[in-house]
């Protein structure tokens, strides 16, 4: 699983200059807490260490710049330049590794484990 | 008197409470177990430091000659090595003032800034177009000393400024800080030693006994020289290096050092501290300082003594002690030698 995450995060880091934190994250940054590589998740925008079941916050960091861009791209016709404002958050974002910061990831347990339960009480 | 009852009451602290980690869910986290959380002493509230340490960031002028002259004491070491250092990790307590003043020294490509403050970090970042350099990428992290993020042998230097003496975990900290760096990398520090602030120590100590009849910790526990060599030896550092200096920061009252610590993120962050003061008790103090200590131009003097340490990660091509008994000469044939001529 670890592997995966790496090859994709090379994967988007490889492009531009833009994308620096994927790039210095796979290079240099680790779960706190076990030290094991981390993984990004780009639904939740967070930072996922899967050795510990954590996911670390990337707080979006915004320039005056940029606030602008948003605005501008939050018309209908601007879909695709939303997602391209919305990936330049990622990439200026700030990560926050410290541990009272980490969200456990044991809800999206808890939800597999409540289905599968219906499933079988359905069953 | 303040400090040693500070460190006899943190025994009976409350432990650390850790809400992201309840124990069933999390009892395989190695970090905070139940049974690691009773043999560890905390004596620093760490989520209080980190409020204070985002006032700071608001109350942070840009300029401030005490931690720039640590800043740039500290900088100035770098320019004494003659090996260069591409990725370097910036820790904690004065930031700003390392950024600002490192005008390229250390060779440095990649800098990565920490703190245990996302509004400092933030700060810092909304600022970063003014330092930018062609050659140095920064990036900014918030992350804690105690649990530092950074892969193994993945830096060449670790810096920190005025930031580690607020940690528990002191060594466990420098260890991590070592393993984060690769062979031959050096880990530079500057922590405020026991002497700092010793006035106001005093002034506090008597002030409350007059007004409160009692005491509590107002000032926390700090290192003492001797303590930082043997800290870098336990970290398993090598050629091990500790240094003094003592400032000495004129105000024009006590009240004014105090919005001094404040824009610091240095005030009180003791587990162990009175959550109440009182106002007359903090003018008696300021009344005391300014009697006992102040001079005769009526400003008054804080001391600020200033440990630096600096250690190597350990690599085959620095020197070291050779093992014993594998001296080829004997003592008394260079006696012999030297002797004979001599005095």
């Amino acid at each position: 699983m670890v592997r995966v995450s790496r090859v994709l995060l090379f994967k988007d880091g490889g492009g531009g200059g833009g994308n620096s934190l994927l790039k210095v994250l796979s290079e240099i940054l680790v779960c706190p807490l076990s030290k094991q590589p981390l993984r990004y998740c780009q639904d939740s925008r967070s930072l996922v260490s899967d050795a510990v079941g954590v996911s670390f916050p990337v707080i979006p960091c915004l320039a005056g710049a940029e606030e602008s861009e948003i605005a501008s791209a939050e018309n209908p016709l601007g879909g695709k330049a939303f997602s391209a404002t919305q990936e330049l958050q990622i990439v200026n974002g700030i990560p926050c590794l410290v541990p009272k910061d980490g969200k456990l990831l044991e809800d999206q347990f808890k939800l597999k484990v409540d289905d599968s339960c219906i499933a079988k009480s359905e069953s | 008197m303040a400090r040693a009852l500070g460190r006899a009451l943190v025994r009976r602290g409350k432990p650390y409470s850790f809400p992201l980690l309840s124990p069933p869910s999390s009892a395989h986290l190695c970090t905070e177990g139940d049974g690691f959380q009773s043999s560890r002493v905390n004596i620093f509230d760490r989520d209080l430091k980190r409020k204070q340490r985002d006032r700071a960031a608001w109350l942070m002028r840009g300029k401030d000659e005490f931690v720039d002259s640590v800043a740039e004491n500290l900088l100035d070491r770098l320019q004494d090595c003659r090996k260069a250092f591409p990725t370097a990790l910036c820790l904690g307590g004065s930031l700003e003032a390392i950024r600002r003043l490192l005008h390229g020294r250390g060779g440095m490509e990649k800098l990565i800034m920490m703190d245990m403050s996302f509004d400092m970090i933030k700060v810092l970042k909304d600022t970063d177009e003014k330092f930018a350099r062609n050659n140095l990428e920064t990036f900014y992290v918030v992350g804690d000393e105690e649990f530092l993020p950074i892969k193994e042998n993945s830096l060449d230097l670790v810096i920190s400024c005025l930031g580690l003496h607020w940690t528990n975990d002191l060594p466990g900290a420098m260890i991590q800080a070592r393993l984060a760096l690769r062979p031959d990398g050096l880990f530079l520090a500057a922590i405020l030693g026991g002497e700092t602030l010793k006035e106001l120590r005093i002034a506090c100590t008597i002030a409350q006994m007059e007004r409160e009849g009692g005491i509590s910790p107002r000032l926390s526990p700090l290192a003492q020289v001797r303590d930082a060599g043997n800290l870098l030896t336990r970290a398993g550092f090598t050629l091990p290096g500790v240094d003094v200096d003592e400032y000495t920061v004129k105000y024009d009252s006590a009240l004014e050092l105090i919005e001094h610590l404040r824009s610091m993120g240095e005030t009180n962050a003791l587990f162990q501290r009175s959550n109440i003061l009182k106002k007359d008790t903090a003018l008696a103090t300021a009344a005391v300082y300014q009697s006992m200590f102040g001079g005769e131009d009526g400003t008054v003097p804080a001391t600020f003594q200033v440990i630096y340490m600096t250690g190597w990660k350990e690599h085959p091509s620095q020197q070291k002690a050779k093992r014993r008994g594998s001296a080829t000469a004997s003592f008394g044939d260079i006696q012999k030698h030297f002797g004979r001529g001599g005095c």
